[in-house]
């Protein structure tokens, strides 16, 4: 019970905090320096820019009360109207939405290689302290984390290019770029829809960077597990464990694992934002189509409506991850006293 | 307030000293730091070339040399060369890096110990305001200022600073809510002192020796941070002549198959800033962890 | 007559710091018969524990050992080497001391049991394993509904029952239950005391028991062995040893511990006990010593035996023959 309401409270917080980022979006397109209209614009010159900034101020309601415009502006985020993006001339929800799923792909699949692979090396690294495999396992960790990811990402691009596989920039090849379904990720879809040639085309343009991408959780989630199965190995439940002469495997996987997984749960919640960042700039390395792509674009264009759109979104996403790690965390641990 | 800044700087002494002592990982990570430190102080007066370094002089008759004598780590796309272009670089990173540490670091240490201390109301609010910008990714927030403000470095160190310093507010106000229980931040409350008087006397102290490790250990991320929006904002914005390591880096990529080094050389550095500090504080970590200290192999 | 365990010359310690060790337990030479009980009794901090995870095999990777530990003819402590293959968990296991922490808290009883059975019975099959499982509860007087609980929804005496229950899965020979009763509250630890004598009865146990707690070493023990400082200070049967205590640290020792039906003046040991690589020279005891003369300062006694018993003191070397 005491689990359950935590995780109705979890849920509560998270809509006053996505509340919070609405207001704030409010806050930065009504009340900035200088004219919001212009900004919004995207600072037009020219012959067409009277016309742009009188349709932005119409579309902001700068003529109206503030309250009204408060209303509107809620009103607007959630039918999901967020206005035209300056530079691609498209609704700055659909680009958004679309580029970002792009970009989330990248995201799962890097986890999806980072977590068995690191957990397995913390594993290693933990059982050895001290050792010569827990010293490699430690430097390649620090090193696969500190390293930039544009180094990363250009190491890998280069490489390829030298073998010859220099064009993997698009998501998917030329010929299926009609392809779509109800996930927007292509790989999920492709198999959802039974188009196995698709997937098979697109899985190829994404491992690259998803193996680029997931150099970053490698390196930090192998030393927390490090970190964390030491300690574990030296409590005393373990060492009972050890005492009625169990064996190794199940002492590890059954006694020492579990205590780690509601940590693992909050490090991918916390990492998450971090690894947005980090596969825009992958994208930009690639070239390929997604939210770093998008967002280099935009701010080359000073385009205010596709930039706020992008902050919101991305927010909300982290909101809601973050809220699912919390609740993974309190699930997965029986003593929650919360 | 100074015999307290004394002692803070006594406490993070012996754990270097210690650490020092025992570490050869250390002992290369604290070398690389001093160097990499010292280079960015005297970088603009040592580099070879200093007019290619700030970017005025640019000439396209010498442009994508390979590293030789006259050019050590060679030049880019216009010519300039490229070890003076980095020591222009490390010199701004480096200063940017430490204002977003200290600004965040002081912000985080006030505003978390005053949400501890402070009206229960206040509290709520900080917690809930942390947990939304801790929400806010740091480059959309940088362009967004950036838009605002009219471009510029600026707008990139303020959206570091407001997405670094929740991380600080957090973690001192759970290192001050463990202290605020105790007679000596009670009793003077108490007594109707004033609570910034409290925070600067009693809880600043107590809590800053770890901070500073944690905001040691966190500059390495914030030198990657910034040059990742550089990167991210100089594939957009032309401003060629800045010397900074993530626009460099942006702009070397379309000739990295030509000329690797021009690619190669600011991002070697970068890593090598990141793991230095990266490993400076985990050892420090590692030293005083009760667990990580001892040696351990499989005996069961 | 069947020696359970025989330690001759055993030193134990931590490594602290690269090629520094910190010896905790030095020249322990103890034999304890099969079948009976043996107390280890001294103040927190004297290695007593450390002792106890040396019989059961649970020194840390870090700790240091010097002399032999034999347990049944098989020498499971040469010199720096251990081997408790087919002995740890097989024929010695541990009773822990704070039954909080001594069960996987992700787990509930019965599975822990369950894994624990299944890996000592691997033919059984899965509604045996059950049965053995209640079983075990049953014997050590727990609730059948405990199956299905998880640690931290049963009470402190309960929580040290599944553990004695979990430890008698693989049916030891030796069990080391260390400071069983110090978590408890004082009314169980009677009960607990009680259970743990039985079951060393019904199960034939060599029964190492570790404490502090006197009038519990009394009422379980044949045997007991004074700890100070890492050393046996003195050894013999429990009765004499409690009746009529030889040492000087004994003597003080149970004249520190309220008795029924007396209005004496209830002593207390001047000074602190010394920690481990901060021992004194000579005898370990002197600084805190009533009868001290000088050549405890600075010779550290033998281990003299007189009849059944034996007494680290210069104050019976006369009397040694």
């Amino acid at each position: 019970m005491l689990t359950l309401n935590y995780i109705i409270k979890r849920i509560f917080i998270s809509i006053l905090l996505i509340l919070g980022i609405v207001a704030i979006t409010f806050i930065l397109t009504q009340f900035t320096p200088g004219d919001p209209a212009v900004i919004w614009a995207g600072k037009p010159r020219g012959p067409g820019a009277a016309i742009a900034i009188a349709k932005a101020r119409e579309y902001l309601g700068l003529n109206l009360p503030i309250y009204q415009r408060l209303a509107l502006h809620i009103y607007r985020f959630f039918v999901g109207d967020w206005g035209l993006s300056v530079e691609f001339k498209q609704p700055v929800s659909y680009l958004v939405v679309r580029n970002f799923v792009a970009s989330l792909e990248i995201v799962i699949y890097s986890f999806a290689i980072a977590i068995p692979l690191s957990m397995w090396m913390g594993t290693k690294a933990s059982l050895s302290r001290g050792g010569l495999a827990d010293k490699c396992i430690y430097f390649v960790s620090v090193i696969l984390a500190g390293m930039p990811r544009f180094l990363v990402a250009a190491l890998i691009y280069l490489a390829l290019y030298i073998v010859g596989y220099g064009y993997l920039g698009l998501r998917v090849a030329p010929m299926y770029t009609t392809f779509s379904g109800p996930t927007g990720m292509i790989t999920i879809d492709s198999l959802l829809l039974g188009r196995l040639d698709i997937f098979i085309d697109s899985f190829l343009r994404l491992i690259p960077t998803a193996i680029a991408l997931s150099t970053y959780p490698i390196g930090v989630v192998a030393r927390v597990v490090r970190v964390s199965l030491s300690e574990t190995l030296e409590e005393e439940y373990v060492r009972e464990a050890i005492s009625l002469g169990l064996p190794r495997k199940v002492i590890v996987n059954k006694y020492a694992r579990p205590n780690i997984v509601p940590v693992i749960a909050q490090l991918v919640g916390l990492l998450f934002s971090y690894m947005i960042l980090e596969t825009m700039v992958i994208e930009n390395v690639f070239s390929r189509e997604g939210l770093g792509t998008l967002i280099s674009r935009a701010i080359a264009a000073s385009d205010y409506p596709l930039i706020i759109g992008a902050t919101v979104f991305t927010a909300i996403v982290l909101i809601v991850v973050n809220t699912l790690a919390d609740i993974v965390q309190a699930i997965t641990n029986p003593r929650v006293q919360l | 307030m100074n015999s307290h800044i004394y002692a803070v700087l006594h406490d993070v002494e012996s754990m270097i000293v210690k650490t020092w002592r025992k570490r050869l990982s250390f002992r290369i990570a604290c070398v690389l730091i001093a160097v990499v430190i010292v280079l960015a102080i005297l970088g603009p007066h040592i580099a070879p070339y200093p007019r290619q370094g700030m970017g005025i002089d640019i000439d396209r008759s010498r442009a994508l040399k390979p590293p030789s004598l006259e050019h050590i780590l060679g030049t880019d796309s216009l010519g300039r060369d490229v070890l003076s272009r980095i020591l222009f670089a490390l010199n701004r990173a480096i200063i940017s890096c430490i204002v977003v540490i200290a600004v965040s670091l002081i912000l985080g240490i006030f505003i978390g110990s005053y949400a501890a201390i402070g009206s229960k109301i206040f509290e709520i609010l900080i917690s809930y305001f942390t947990e939304l910008l801790l929400a806010l990714p740091s480059v959309l927030l940088a362009s967004l200022l950036s838009i605002l403000m009219g471009g510029g470095y600026w707008s990139i160190l303020i959206a570091l600073i407001m997405t670094w310093f929740p991380w600080y507010s957090r973690i001192a106000y759970l290192q001050a809510r463990s202290l605020r229980d105790l007679d000596f931040v009670k009793l003077p409350i108490y007594y109707g002192l004033s609570r910034w008087y409290v925070i600067q006397k009693h809880i600043a102290p107590n809590i800053v020796a770890p901070m500073l490790i944690e905001a040691l250990s966190d500059t390495g991320s914030v030198v990657l941070e910034i040059s990742t929006i550089t990167f991210l904002f100089g594939i957009g914005v032309k401003s060629i002549e800045e010397p900074d390591l993530g626009m460099m880096i942006a702009y070397s990529l379309r000739d990295i198959t030509v000329a690797p080094w021009t690619f190669l050389a600011p991002s070697a550095t970068l890593a090598l800033i990141a793991i230095s500090f990266t490993l400076f504080s985990e050892m420090i970590y590692e030293e005083y962890h009760p667990v990580l200290k001892k040696r351990w192999w499989l005996w069961f | 007559m069947v020696l359970a365990i025989q330690s001759r010359e055993l030193y134990i310690g931590y490594e602290v710091e690269e090629s520094a060790t910190l010896w905790v337990v030095e020249k322990l030479g103890i034999e304890v018969e099969h079948k009976t009980t043996f107390c280890l009794i001294g103040e927190s901090g004297c290695g007593k524990s450390t002792i106890g995870n040396a019989i059961a095999g649970l020194l840390p990777p870090y700790a240091r050992t010097r002399g032999q530990l034999v347990i049944f003819d098989k020498i499971v402590i040469d010199r720096d080497k251990r081997f408790f293959n087919g002995v740890r968990g097989k024929i010695v296991v541990k009773i822990p001391q704070d039954p909080a922490s001594s069960l996987n808290p992700f787990m509930t009883i019965g599975k822990q049991l369950s894994l624990a059975i299944k890996h000592h019975y691997p033919n059984l099959s899965e509604k045996d394993v059950v049965n053995k499982a209640v079983e075990l509860l049953e014997e050590v007087r727990l609730d059948k509904a405990v199956f299905n609980l998880y640690p931290h929804q049963l009470s402190g005496g309960m929580k040290q029952r599944a553990a004695i229950a979990l430890a008698l899965v693989p049916e030891p020979k030796i069990v080391v239950a260390d400071e069983p009763t110090s978590a408890l509250d004082a009314y169980l630890r009677f009960a607990m005391s009680t259970l743990l004598k039985n079951l060393q009865k019904e199960w034939e146990l060599t029964l190492i028991f570790i404490t502090h707690d006197i009038s519990v070493a009394r009422y379980v023990c044949d045997k007991i062995a004074v700890i100070y400082a890492g050393r046996v200070v003195e050894l013999g049967k429990a009765y004499e040893v409690l009746e009529s205590p030889r040492h000087p640290y004994t003597e003080l020792l149970l004249e520190s511990v309220p008795r029924r039906l007396s209005r004496k003046r209830l002593a207390d040991i001047p000074g602190m006990p010394p920690h481990p690589g901060k021992y004194p020279p000579g005898c370990k005891f002197h600084t805190r010593c009533p009868y001290v003369f000088d050549r405890c300062r600075y010779e550290e006694p033998l281990l003299i035996f007189l009849n059944s018993r034996a007494v680290r003191c210069w104050k019976y070397y006369g009397y040694s023959a």
